[in-house]
């Protein structure tokens, strides 16, 4: 899918792990070359560029990195969905989880939230303002994550409003 | 199945006659099951003893006129307490009935206000009295002679909660068709979503065919009180300010605004058009030293638009205004009629709107005074600080013009607004464009809950002016040539506007479908009743 590549790459690029040539084989997984060794697979590849990373990627303690994880293998699962109808579930899902906590993982921003915020922006950048309403959380978040110029790279700043016009 | 033709068609006719006679057998069965019900009603009246009722209740002949009669009839509404005990007489219509036993308990309805009446068996009420009007369908115009008593607990399902009138005398004076093609009762409930009972919805197609049914709701009683309202105010306001009323043809000769939506009418040897607005003829009457006018009248569109806005043929209101040095003169005059108006309507009609309200959400109308006005290019600022992209001579969408409602509703706590100083580029030949930004007109939107409901502008009022703007807009001179010759012989600077009556009661009451608000509505797909 043309969006993982998108998504490795600017993985790729914020945590300064460079990643080797991505190839698509037969069944359409990704796969890239580490140092000197071939990765398959959209979470396999993010977890390995996030271990090469000189900055902690997984939280600070041992569940944390495992919630990272989760979220890594929900992203590779349901990914997807956010390019079809059933786009909306999803949304509403990560607006729910999001209503409780300021980040994906603990209060303090992990890998879980980088490589969200990537496979997202397509997707916000098509939202009407009612609907960016509709997921507030999920805008507040969004809205806080594009701040950082490093994450953002060469996306667009998305407008949010705070303020609610269809209540 | 198909054996032989010949064959076929004679077993067909036979078939035929079996069938034919299979249907006569069951005609035959129910005639005979109506008459054994007759007859057995009849032996019942029998038993019931004799009928000391007689002439005081029945149905009465066709009133053709024959007498005439002085009685005085006391409206539903005016049913209250102050009348209790004396004896009145009511025409109403039965809106429902139950009969339970010795007793029928009837709610009578008048327009907007309902009463319960009961008839009861008793000295002067024979049971054969209390059947006739159980079996009364609903709807029946009837006419009640009753006392009118006093309820120690408030009748709940009524508009008149305090009295119930006790019935002596009740007379049909035009029957219903026992089968109603919609229950007014089902027509007038709220739509709600949640909730136990019944959610028996009236489809807005059944309405309109059956609207003179669909009309006698509460609601649209209402609605079209409220209508006549706009319509009385504008004609008040205006004339308080100087308008004079005119009236301007609706058979034209040449399609007069941008023609492709216009309706040819065969007229004697060719054809002509029925008017698409009253432009012209309202610029051609400030042209002979008018000044100011309006009309009220018929507008046809011939636009292939179905959508919950949109008629093929709706009453249009329209003013032009000329005016001395700018056009802000008729801008505001415009302005103070709209405020004038929704003030008035929400004082003179309170009563309407609450009744309007029980059957469908209805929002209150903000608006300030003086009415807000805001510059294209502050709005288009607003608009793109939401995330629209939108380019500086850009005409805006529906989608846009309702966010940007909204976005005025927050800011300013408005519903209604004036956007002054449109692109040129959008507007028509006519517009005067404006003369120290070459980009912009002297033009003007008016905005109701964020819906447009006036297009105006200073016309362009020198003759030679006109042409040029033509001749850059492709338009075809020899078309409009009666159009620009009005502008000839002297014409003062003028500006105006037009709203649809039907739209702005739509928006004033918040309502979600322009034909709730056409008494009989015409759209591309409806031309009856």
């Amino acid at each position: 899918m043309g969006c993982d590549e998108k998504c490795i790459r600017q993985v790729s690029q914020y945590l300064n792990a460079p990643v080797g040539k991505l190839a698509f084989d037969v069944g359409g997984n990704i796969s890239a070359t580490l140092s000197n060794s071939t990765v398959t697979g959209f979470a396999t590849i993010v977890l390995s560029l996030a271990k090469l990373s000189k900055t902690p990627q997984f939280g600070r303690n041992i569940e944390d990195e495992v919630v990272v994880r989760q979220w890594i293998e929900y992203i590779a699962c349901y990914g997807r969905c956010l390019e079809s109808s059933s786009s909306r579930r999803v949304l509403e899902e990560l607006n729910d989880v999001l209503s409780s906590g300021a980040y994906f993982v603990g209060n303090y921003q992990t890998l879980a939230d980088v490589v969200i915020y990537y496979i997202l922006y397509n997707v916000m950048l098509g939202l009407t303002l009612q609907e960016k309403e509709q997921y507030q959380h999920l805008s507040r978040w969004f809205a806080n994550m594009q701040q950082d110029p490093a994450l953002r790279q060469k996306n667009r700043l998305l407008v949010f409003s705070r303020i609610p016009l269809y209540s | 199945m198909v054996v032989d033709n010949a064959a076929e068609g004679s077993s067909g006719d036979q078939q035929k006659s079996k069938k034919a006679l299979k249907k006569e057998a069951k005609e035959a069965a129910k005639s005979a099951k109506k008459e054994e019900r007759r007859q057995q009603n009849a032996r019942t009246q029998d038993e019931d003893g004799e009928d000391y009722s007689t002439g005081r209740y029945g149905n009465l002949p066709m009133i053709q006129s024959t007498e005439h009669v002085s009685r005085t009839f006391t409206p539903v509404h005016d049913l209250t307490e102050s009348l209790a005990g004396s004896d009145v007489w009511v025409r109403a219509r039965l809106h429902t009935s139950r009969a339970k036993g010795k007793q029928c308990f009837a709610v009578l309805r008048q327009q907007a206000a309902t009463v319960q009446a009961i008839i009861a068996v008793g000295e002067t009420t024979s049971k054969a009295m209390v059947k006739f009007v159980s079996n009364v369908s609903k709807e029946c115009i009837v006419d009640v002679e009753a006392k009118v008593v006093q309820v120690p607990k408030p009748v709940v399902g009524c508009s008149q909660q305090n009295v119930e009138l006790h019935v002596s005398s009740l007379f049909v004076v035009s029957a219903a068709k026992p089968q109603l093609p919609l229950q007014i009762e089902d027509a007038a409930r709220r739509d709600e979503e949640e909730g136990d009972g019944l959610h028996i919805r009236v489809n807005q197609d059944t309405r309109l065919d059956n609207r003179v049914l669909d009309l006698r709701t509460p609601a649209n009683q209402a609605i079209f009180r409220l209508e006549a309202g706009v319509c009385r105010l504008f004609r008040e306001i205006l004339q308080s300010k100087g308008f004079v009323e005119i009236h301007t043809p609706k058979i034209i000769s040449a399609a007069s605004e941008g023609g492709a939506n216009v309706f040819t009418v065969s007229y004697f040897k060719g054809s002509a058009y029925l008017a698409q607005s009253p432009q012209l003829y309202k610029q051609m009457a400030i042209a002979a030293d008018f000044d100011r006018v309006f009309t009220i009248g018929a507008v046809f569109r011939a636009e292939d638009s179905n959508t919950h806005r949109h008629l093929t043929e709706f009453v249009g209101l329209d003013l032009e205004m000329a005016f001395k040095y700018h056009y802000h003169e008729v801008l505001n005059t415009i302005g103070d009629l709209f405020t004038q108006l929704f003030r008035r309507l929400q004082k003179e009609h309170v009563g309407d709107i609450t009744t309007v309200g029980q059957q469908y959400p209805v929002d209150t109308f903000e608006f300030l005074d003086p009415p807000l006005i805001l510059e294209f290019p502050a709005a288009v600022a607003m608009l793109r600080e939401a995330g629209v992209e939108i380019g500086d001579e850009d005409d805006l969408s529906t989608p846009d013009e309702k966010l940007l409602g909204r976005l005025v509703k927050k800011k300013y706590d408005t519903d209604f607004y004036i956007l002054d100083k449109f692109p040129l580029a959008v507007r028509p030949f006519y517009t005067m464009p404006d003369p120290n930004d070459s980009k912009r007109s002297n033009s003007y939107d008016i905005f109701m809950r964020g819906e447009e409901i006036m297009s105006g502008a200073q016309r362009i009022h020198d003759p030679d002016f006109l042409t040029e703007r033509a001749k850059l807009h492709g338009v075809d001179l020899e078309k409009i040539r009666a159009y620009i010759d009005a502008f000839r012989y002297g014409c003062p600077p003028h500006a105006g506007g037009g709203i649809g009556l039907e739209r702005v009661v739509m928006l004033f009451l918040g309502l979600d479908n322009i034909r709730k608000t056409s008494m009989f509505p015409r759209d591309p797909k409806r031309i009856t009743p």
